[in-house]
């Protein structure tokens, strides 16, 4: 009897709350396997091991605030934002003595595989679903995207480096796309929004960041450091750069304005007036994202970027908004491309090689395959039964006695990996069965979903 | 010299009565006269009284006047010639004994006179046909005459001075004792006396290889026909003595030194061209023997190549007659003369009998011989040996030849040592294990017919890591015991001899993929040998010496050897493969094995990996535990062995820290088995892992546990699979019972549980402990009582708010699920959560607890079931169950109230064996719950009157008109089912009138009551209180 209850393939288990994010990465020369990161609602901060299984890390954040978004940043490097208020950047070091340590909870003893070190950490506006974005611009050295600090609406740009708390700077403040969308769309269909409401995603593809909004509207820009500009103006040998000096003298006097300004280089009204809930790297082209809303879209956004380098406003190409911090270009278009997926309400997505992980509301995590077929169904329900432990609860709540049955645990955040095939390098001090488990994972897909109970599953696709 | 004189004073009148009959003439003298006899008997007898060995010459010479002219006469009776005999002997011990007393005149002209008097004829003809006593004397005078011979100076030259006159005699006195110790019937003092007297000729007599070459031949098939004898007909001493001759005469005729013979490879087969004769198979092949100075010696001599052609041939022949036979007798002396002739042989004569070195070669490795050892250039042969044996190993197996077995590995261990060779390995490993799967094929058969004892989950769970057989090592049904382990021993030093992980690898892979189309059975085999030479390859490292453990016992033993993971992989295939084949199929003799030998390499390979298996165990952990709760005895008992060994190595002993540390790892293949419908197994091991590693386990996997309700949702039309997860529930509850309720609880629990099954309290103790356990928990229930009254003055509220509940609840079934933010839900659950924690008593923590109100939700649900099995399981879930739920009393209101209707239903049932614990899960609720039931209780009565099966059984008239009348039968006889099933209904009802006492009306006790004394002694229940003491009085007066 082949069962509509079905358990995953794996179920990782550790996590006592919701699980708020996951992770996967697949740095075998830093980890030596493929791990996974993952954070719950009470700030636990866990490194698996995803082919053994086990917990190797984890890092409870003081307060036990929730985690709401983790990245991995490369050479060991974590970032995890948190309820508290606070992006932390770790630095875990593999630790020999493999220290246990005891979590809080039950008395459990965890082995630490690492040791961690916090090289950096930053206030953060949190009153709202929004991740961050992290980019590596120098050695130690990273710009931050985040939600303002006092509207979630807004957006802050900053620099820092690792390691020096005092080299935090804050490059941009407060910057509101609407009026430059709005100036922009003027003339199209879906002009009327008033705002583009807060925050909801920030997702890096190299130098461009992409920010999904509660309005459905995907804006995606990058950064114009102020030295070019002002290369641009004492320097006046190119033809081009003086345009730009035309430019200046035509709309203000005052060259200042131009240090740290954004680009706005691409937008999406694709799920316009959803709210976007999720961004994902496309696994098949690495310059395009995939985003996913209350509706059954799944945009398609590819930033078309005609310079390289930098690419100055003119006359007439270029809108600049009042805080002199965002550009346009004028001709730029609203895109609208997508695909249909037989599922709505996608909290999560993740893109892979052979498909896409899409996280529903629901409780129900959907693989499909590129031709948006369904895969696989993930989801954990529970008994027809539920019951209550306590008779005196109903006396004192009446509106609480009233149980709710949902079926589904929510899923919180999914993940992927693609399977690399059977051409898998060999590590060196791996043992043959470890090696053999790595090649049977590695070789295929997986989908990984974190779950309101705590659980983390592994399928394979 | 005293007694000497007196000895003459004694035998001198007993001489001459005998001289008066020796020297009568010829033709008066009667040969055969019991006179003559008599005369030599008194000397005789008189003679072997005497135990010195130091009489004067003069004695003998005096003694032997008459016997002297006694052989003059022409002949003599053969009592008579024997009592001659006996008396010469008797000279010889007494006074020719010593060196320089017999002088060799004398001896020369005594040996043909004794051989001519044994045996006149050359033939022995004669001889044979005599007395096994004249035979016994006739060896026994040569015996001592070859004693007495050779302590004399010229014992050397005695045969060959002199022109070689005494020759013939010797020849003919060889015959004689080669024709005695072959004598029909045997003897075996006889025998033995032969060969002593031998021993001594070829030893100090005549210890010269040419002329021992000329009796050689006779010798040797003397020799071969007693040895070739049936064991029972000869005993072993002679069979070692006549060894130990054997080789005296090899070694002494076939001196490689004596013979001056070297090796060579040239030029002898022209001088020898008959070389090309038929027995070339059997003799030298000459070309390799060049017999120096053949050429140059005078022609006299006898010993020439053609002679060592011949006789060489002849010993093999003799060899091949009788080596195997007296190997097979394992007797201990005979082995050591067979070890010494081979040794013997080997060093002194591998020349000139090379023709039979490998047969002497075999005799040293049948017997395991460390005079292998010592032995040079023996290579080759021991090669070729080996290689023969095994390739012959089947008959080995079908013969159940263990010695074969036995010797052969260790044969392999000594070539070895003097010269590895890889090829031999692979010959080695190939050949037992194609002829292992020829002979497991032959066998099978049988095997596949008999029956696999398979158990229930019920006992498996109760002997699960009790049994301890010892009887573990085996593996191979087909073949006996001591062969499997003969055969193991084989392999293990075949695997010992590998002292490279690399060779280690090759041999192992190339065992294991072999044949990838082979059957199962062959599979196995490559795994069990695999196994076995792993395990043989380490075992060195930990036995070598010293020196070669600090040289590799560093380095080495930190490199798993690939071939570990090669039998994990291919052993967790091949269990997979059977897993895939016995699905849904009553275990088979085969499959049986094949989980045996897996489980053995597991452990094997675990010992060999020791602290690094620990990662493995994600891959393995589960196909030992499922074998833990197999249904078949020997799997588990193997399985137990298996964990027991790794938990020892990785847990210290702890086989449920093995457990606890994989828990992870055996919830997801058991979730694997439920999602694939392979739910009887997996509630199986469920169990087990519950029972091996307490309650502990289930926090960890409390949504397996989900997924098992869930699936108790879908599929509750089975009733096999809601027995199979009540039954897990009942272990659950064991468990968590264990876990949560202190020793008293513990103590208290299980005193309830005794009340219900013998119907009433005091009935049924059995011991002293059990009535001061009672008496104690009469004092505690007053002091709770007290305490409840306390607590349940909010009872009324909580009455009222039940129904409210129970409404919600029907309410909130019908709902859909509801969307909402699940950051608002968390918090607002929160806050609710801190409410509650505050209320909360119970010591069994709330998320366990909420798996009990499932678990009684589900019971509640499939008590509907029909299946009769599960209600009972069901019902005895709950009643185990409810002293848990009571620790806190406000939550085990409601689902009692839920649950009451169900059972109140099932005792109305017409099956008595489910009244029986329907009636008890009552009486559980009553003693938990008290008055909170009480309305239910009265109502129940009502209801049980009306259609209650088991009340028809007491015939209860229901005539309420008449009350006074109404007729009290006793009815005495109740099928036992009955009976039980009404002491459980008085019981409850008991329990009921304890808490409903004053709302019954006395009509309604009386009833109950006529009820309870169907069953119960009238004392006891009247003693429960003073008012039904009352009513029983009342009924029987």
């Amino acid at each position: 009897m082949a069962t509509k209850v079905t358990l995953s393939e794996y179920t990782l288990r550790f996590h006592k709350d919701a699980v708020t994010d996951v992770k996967t990465v697949v740095d075998l020369t830093n980890f030596k396997v493929p791990v996974l990161i993952s954070g719950d609602g009470s700030g636990k901060l866990v490194i698996w091991n995803v082919i053994t299984r086990r917990v190797q890390f984890v890092y409870e954040i003081p307060k036990s605030p929730q985690i709401l978004a983790i990245e991995y940043l490369g050479d060991l490097l974590v970032a995890v934002l948190s309820k508290d208020h606070k992006l932390r950047i770790l630095q875990l070091q593999l630790d020999e003595s493999k220290t246990l340590v005891k979590t809080n909870e039950q008395s459990q003893i965890q082995q630490q595989l690492y040791k961690y070190n916090i090289v950096f950490e930053v206030p953060v506006n949190t009153l709202n679903f929004a991740n961050f974005s992290l980019e590596k611009i120098a050695p130690e050295e990273y710009r931050l995207v985040c939600c303002n600090t006092q509207n979630a609406e807004s957006i802050d740009i900053y620099a820092f480096k690792l390691n020096r708390l005092n080299s935090l700077k804050r490059l941009n403040k407060g910057i509101n796309f609407y009026k430059t969308v709005i100036d922009l769309l003027r003339n199209t269909e879906i002009s009327k929004f008033d705002k583009l409401g807060i925050v909801m995603k920030f997702l890096r593809v190299n130098d461009l960041v992409y920010c999904g909004f509660e309005s459905g509207i995907i804006i995606c820009f990058r950064y114009k450091l102020r030295q070019e500009v002002m290369t641009t103006k004492y320097n006046e040998t190119s033809s081009k750069q003086s345009k730009l000096q035309e430019l200046i003298k035509s709309e203000d006097t005052d060259i200042s304005i131009y240090e740290n300004m954004l680009e706005i280089v691409y937008i999406s009204t694709v799920h316009y007036p959803n709210p976007i809930l999720d961004l994902s790297i496309s696994a098949k082209d690495e310059e395009t994202v995939l985003s996913s809303s209350t509706d059954s879209k799944i945009g398609i956004h590819k930033a078309q970027i005609t310079n390289g380098n930098v690419s100055l406003p003119d006359n007439e190409g270029y809108i600049i908004d009042d805080s002199k911090q965002v550009i346009v270009r004028k001709t730029l278009g609203a895109d609208t491309s997508f695909v249909e997926v037989p599922v709505t309400e996608i909290g999560s997505i993740k893109s892979l090689k052979c498909g896409m992980v899409l996280g529903g509301w629901n409780g129900k995590a959907i693989v499909v395959d590129n031709n948006n077929e369904i895969l696989k169904i993930v989801g954990r329900t529970k008994s027809n039964i539920l019951v209550n432990e306590s008779a005196i609860r109903s006396i004192q709540n009446d509106s609480d006695s009233i149980i709710k049955m949902k079926k589904n645990y929510k899923i919180k955040a999914v993940d992927g990996i693609d399977g690399v095939g059977t051409d898998i390098s060999q590590l060196s001090n791996i043992s043959r069965g470890d090696q053999r488990r790595l090649d049977k994972f590695l070789s295929s897909s997986w989908c990984i979903v974190g779950f309101d109970d705590g659980c983390i599953t592994l399928d394979s696709i | 010299m005293v007694a000497d004189s007196e000895a003459f004073q004694e035998i001198r009148p007993l001489c001459v009565e005998l001289s008066k009959l020796a020297f009568q003439e010829r033709n008066i003298f009667d040969s055969e006269s019991s006179q003559l006899k008599d005369a030599l008997k008194s000397i005789e007898q008189k003679l072997s009284g005497f135990q010195t060995d130091s009489l004067s010459l003069n004695f003998a010479d005096y003694v032997f006047v008459p016997i002297g002219s006694l052989l003059k006469q022409e002949r003599l009776g053969t009592p008579q010639t024997e009592l001659v005999l006996q008396i010469i002997g008797h000279l010889l011990r007494l006074c020719w004994h010593h060196s320089g007393t017999l002088n060799q005149e004398l001896a020369t002209q005594l040996f043909p006179l004794l051989t001519y008097l044994i045996s006149p004829d050359k033939d022995n003809e004669k001889l044979k046909g005599m007395s096994v006593y004249y035979k016994l004397v006739s060896a026994q005078l040569l015996k001592q005459f070859f004693t007495s011979v050779s302590q004399q100076s010229y014992k050397q030259e005695f045969f060959t001075s002199g022109g070689a006159k005494l020759l013939p005699s010797l020849g003919h006195c060889i015959t004689i004792l080669l024709d005695l110790l072959g004598s029909v019937p045997y003897d075996i003092k006889l025998q033995l006396c032969t060969l002593e007297g031998l021993e001594i000729l070829y030893k100090k007599l005549a210890s010269n290889g040419e002329l021992l070459s000329f009796v050689l031949p006779g010798n040797i098939s003397a020799f071969a026909k007693i040895l070739s004898l049936p064991g029972l007909n000869i005993q072993y001493k002679v069979v070692s003595s006549t060894l130990h001759i054997f080789t005296l005469l090899l070694r002494t005729v076939y001196d490689d030194v004596d013979l001056n013979v070297s090796e060579s490879n040239k030029n002898v087969l022209q001088l020898l061209p008959e070389t090309l004769d038929d027995d070339l198979k059997l003799s030298n092949d000459l070309r390799l023997i060049k017999m120096d100075g053949y050429l140059s010696e005078s022609s006299k001599k006898h010993r020439d190549i053609a002679w060592l052609k011949a006789t060489s041939a002849q010993i093999k022949r003799a060899l091949n007659s009788f080596t195997e036979k007296n190997i097979k007798r394992q007797n201990a002396s005979i082995n050591m003369e067979l070890e010494k002739m081979a040794y013997i042989a080997l060093s002194n004569c591998s020349i000139s009998l090379s023709n039979c070195s490998d047969d002497f070669l075999n005799i040293l490795v049948s017997l395991k011989s460390s005079y292998l050892l010592q032995l040079p250039n023996i290579c080759g042969s021991l090669r070729e040996i080996i290689e023969s044996k095994f390739v012959k190993i089947g008959n080995a197996l079908h013969f159940d030849d263990t010695i074969d077995l036995d010797s052969l590995s260790f044969a392999f261990k000594i070539l070895w040592q003097m010269e590895p060779d890889k090829s031999m390995l692979s010959l080695a490993t190939t050949s037992i294990l194609d002829s292992l799967s020829t002979f497991s094929e032959q066998s099978i058969q049988k095997y596949e017919k008999s029956k696999v004892i398979e158990q229930t989950s019920n006992v498996i769970i109760k002997t699960v890591l009790q049994e301890s057989d010892a009887n573990q090592e085996f593996l191979l049904p087909y073949l006996p015991n001591d062969t499997e382990s003969s055969l193991s021993q084989l392999i293990k030093s075949i695997g010992s001899t590998i002292d490279n992980n690399e060779i280690l690898d090759e041999t192992i892979n190339s065992l294991l993929t072999g044949d990838l189309k082979s059957n199962i059975q062959q599979k196995l085999l490559s795994l069990w040998v695999s196994t076995r030479i792993l395990v043989g390859s380490k075992l060195l490292t930990v036995t070598s010496t010293d020196d070669e453990l600090l040289d590799f016992g560093n380095c080495e033993s930190e490199v798993v050897p690939d071939s570990c993971y090669s039998i994990l992989e291919y052993g967790n295939e091949l269990y997979q493969e059977i897993v895939f084949l016995t699905e849904g199929s009553q275990m088979s003799k085969n499959s049986e094995q094949a989980y045996a030998i897996v489980l053995d390499s597991i452990m094997q390979v675990s010992e060999v990996m020791n602290k690094e298996f620990e990662s493995e165990l994600i891959d393995y952990i589960y196909i030992i535990v499922d074998s833990l709760a197999s249904s078949s005895p020997i799997i588990r008992n193997r399985a137990q062995v298996c964990a027991m060994s790794i938990a020892k190595n990785l847990y210290s002993g702890s086989i449920q820290n093995l457990l606890m540390n994989n828990v992870d790892y055996l919830v997801e293949s058991i979730s694997n088995r439920l999602n694939s419908g392979m739910t009887e197994r997996a509630s199986k091991v469920l169990m087990v892992i519950c029972k091996l590693s307490g309650y502990e386990v289930i926090d960890k996997f409390k949504d397996v546990i989900e997924t098992v309700f869930r699936l108790l949702d879908y599929y509750h039309g089975y009733s096999e699979l809601c027995l199979q997860f009540f039954q897990f529930f009942e272990i659950i509850i064991i468990e968590m019972k264990k876990t949560f309720l202190n020793e008293s609880d513990n103590s208290k629990i299980h005193e309830d549980v005794s009340i219900n099954t013998c119907g009433f309290a005091p009935w049924g103790i059995q011991n002293w402990t059990q009535l001061v356990s009672l008496l104690d928990s009469h004092t505690m229930k007053d002091a709770k009582l007290a305490e409840t009254i306390e607590v349940e003055i909010g009872e009324p509220n909580n009455f009222q708010d039940y129904f409210d509940q129970k409404l919600k609840e029907i309410d909130s079934d019908d709902e859909e699920e509801i969307e909402e933010d699940s950051d608002f839900d968390m918090e607002s659950q929160f806050g609710g959560k801190e409410q509650m924690e505050n209320k909360w008593e119970s010591p069994i923590p709330k998320e366990s607890y909420r798996i009990l109100l499932k678990i009684i939700n589900y019971s509640d649900r499939l008590l509907m079931h029909p299946s009769k099995p599960l209600k009972v399981q069901i019902l005895k879930v709950v009643k185990m169950m409810l002293p848990l739920l009571a620790t806190q009393k406000d939550s085990l209101l409601p689902p009692i109230a839920q649950i009451w209707g169900s059972i109140a239903e099932c005792i109305m049932d017409s099956d008595f064996s489910i009244v029986k614990p329907a009636c008890e899960c009552v009486q559980m609720i009553i003693k938990h719950s008290k008055d909170f039931v009480t309305k239910r209780f009265v109502d129940m009565w009502q209801e049980l009157q009306k259609r209650s099966h088991i009340l028809k059984e007491v015939h209860l008239n229901n005539t309420n008109t008449s009350q006074t009348s109404v007729d009290l039968i006793f009815h005495q006889k109740f099928a036992p089912i009955t009976k039980d099933a009404l002491i459980s209904l008085s019981s409850m009802l008991l329990e009921g009138i304890a808490v409903s006492e004053l709302l019954l009306s006395e009509t309604v006790v009386k009833e109950m009551m006529y009820c309870c004394i169907q069953v119960l002694p009238t004392d006891t229940i009247a003693s429960k209180s003073i008012y039904l003491g009352d009513v029983i009085w009342d009924i029987m007066h």
